[in-house]
């Protein structure tokens, strides 16, 4: 049960995506063809839950960190062998190492980051308020994904906002799946324990 | 069910699956409204489309049309810009084609010294001015070609011979002619043979023939010294005079008993003189 198999976001609840479904092979060939639309497809069906995902993780230039995800996809696509999951897990795979990238730097020159509190006051973009409520809950839910370690908050994120299976976050980890379900298990044993003492305002 | 009813013995703590995170995860929405239901939901109703879709696409393009340069392939251009020129993009430097040195001029160059070599010795042979063993071989080797090609075996065979003396006689002239000098001094001062010259008019003049044949010998052994081939036909020629006197043999067996070496040779005209003395 705990190693199904998620199945990708074309069945998927997260609805901001754009599933390529069966045409993925199509778009992969014509973006290693050099179509701009290809690119964008793919873009679409993979950026939404990328940003995400680092705007959860705390990463204050998260905006930034997805541009240079596909930049880098880009660059490697035509290494890519796989079908649509595959493309998603191997995505977060390259977020996630700039992710790390970035932390390293940021630990060797301390950058002036914006506190995760002062998220919802940076000028929003598109609808005012429903922005000012994403900000919100983003920084709400930063407090709370911040008591977990990064590994627990890694899992619990991929699997959430990701939608990646257990193998697939082993991969992406390089650990095995039995310390990934570890590390779910206890991560969501720690959000368990601080709804029982706060409430979680989403 | 409640995971936490699971026995402990039946599974382990990490193990277990979490059925409501998973019924979650699925799309479920929790009965009881927990404060994961919660976190969840506000993770997954916030997903959007990055604001800067379109600069970050345009960075995909234009990191995609930087590859396709370094692979020599036409960039790729937004539709918006389809009508613009061709940008022109720095390409990586092409590797200059290096291309194989021809054979003809590889096999000219080494064929054009070998066969001037081929023909400075073939030259060097022809005017038989090789060292001694290499001309030799030469020699033999064109001989050898030569019996195959023409005559029968005796009167090359005796070609050779001259030759081959020629080339020995050439290396021992000085001693045979010192020999030779003392044999002359020997029959000189051999009063014996005088005595017997005396005694026999027509051996004295067949000896004063002899002589004066060995005094050409003398004469000749000079020019044996500057010339095999003299050598050799001093020695017919001598044989030549003992034909005529003996009538005998052939001159060519005689040239060549003769030709057997000089200092025989002439000791042989000694042998000859003693043995006209003593007749």
């Amino acid at each position: 049960m705990v190693g199904m198999q998620v199945s990708p976001q074309a069945d998927g609840p997260l609805g901001a995506g754009r599933p390529l479904g069966v045409r993925f092979d199509q778009v992969v060939a014509a973006a290693n063809a050099g179509g701009e639309w290809a690119w964008r497809e793919l873009y679409r069906s993979a950026a939404p839950a990328v940003d995400r995902y680092l705007r959860a993780r705390g990463v204050p230039d998260a905006d930034d960190l997805v541009g240079e995800t596909f930049v880098r996809v880009v660059r490697h696509l035509h290494r890519f062998a796989g079908d649509e999951p595959d493309f998603r897990a191997w995505v977060f795979a390259i977020a996630r190492n700039l992710v790390v990238d970035a932390a390293r730097r940021n630990t060797r020159r301390p950058a002036d980051a914006t506190p995760a509190a002062a998220l919802h006051t940076l000028a929003p973009v598109g609808d005012a308020e429903e922005d000012a409520m994403g900000e919100l809950a983003t920084a709400e839910v930063i407090r709370i994904l911040s008591q977990l370690t990064d590994d627990q908050r890694d899992v619990l994120l991929l699997r959430i906002v990701g939608d990646l299976s257990i193998a697939q976050i082993a991969e992406i980890l390089g650990r095995r799946e039995g310390a990934v379900k570890m590390l779910q298990a206890r991560g969501l044993a720690t959000l368990r324990r601080i709804g029982s003492g706060e409430a979680v305002t989403p | 069910m409640s995971p936490r009813d699971v026995p402990p013995d039946e599974m382990g703590p990490h193990d277990r699956p979490d059925p409501e995170f998973e019924a979650l995860l699925a799309g479920g929405a929790s009965e009881d409204g927990t404060e994961l239901a919660r976190l969840v939901t506000a993770l997954r109703s916030d997903v959007r489309t990055p604001a800067a879709e379109d600069a970050h696409v345009a960075a995909m393009v234009e990191a995609a049309g930087h590859l396709h340069a370094e692979k020599g392939d036409p960039v790729v251009r937004p539709v918006s810009n389809a009508d613009a020129p061709v940008p022109k993009v720095s390409r990586l430097p092409k590797r200059r084609r290096n291309d194989m040195p021809n054979r003809r001029a590889i096999l000219l160059k080494v064929l054009a010294p070998a066969f001037a070599l081929l023909m400075l010795f073939s030259g060097m042979a022809f005017a038989g001015v090789l060292p001694a063993p290499l001309q030799g071989a030469v020699d033999q080797w064109v001989g050898n070609d030569d019996d195959q090609g023409t005559a029968p075996a005796p009167d090359d065979d005796q070609g050779e011979d001259l030759d081959d003396q020629g080339e020995v006689t050439a290396d021992d002239d000085a001693d045979d002619q010192g020999e030779d000098g003392d044999d002359q001094g020997e029959d000189e001062g051999n009063a014996v043979s005088d005595d017997d010259q005396g005694e026999d008019g027509d051996h004295q003049g067949e000896d004063g023939d002899d002589q004066g044949e060995d005094e050409g010998n003398a004469v000749s052994d000079d020019d044996q010294g500057e010339d095999g081939d003299h050598q050799g036909e001093d020695g017919d020629d001598q044989g030549g005079g003992q034909d005529d006197d003996q009538g005998g043999a052939t001159n060519d067996h005689q040239g060549d008993d003769d030709d057997q070496g000089a200092g025989d040779h002439d000791g042989g005209d000694q042998d000859d003189q003693g043995g006209g003395d003593q007749q």
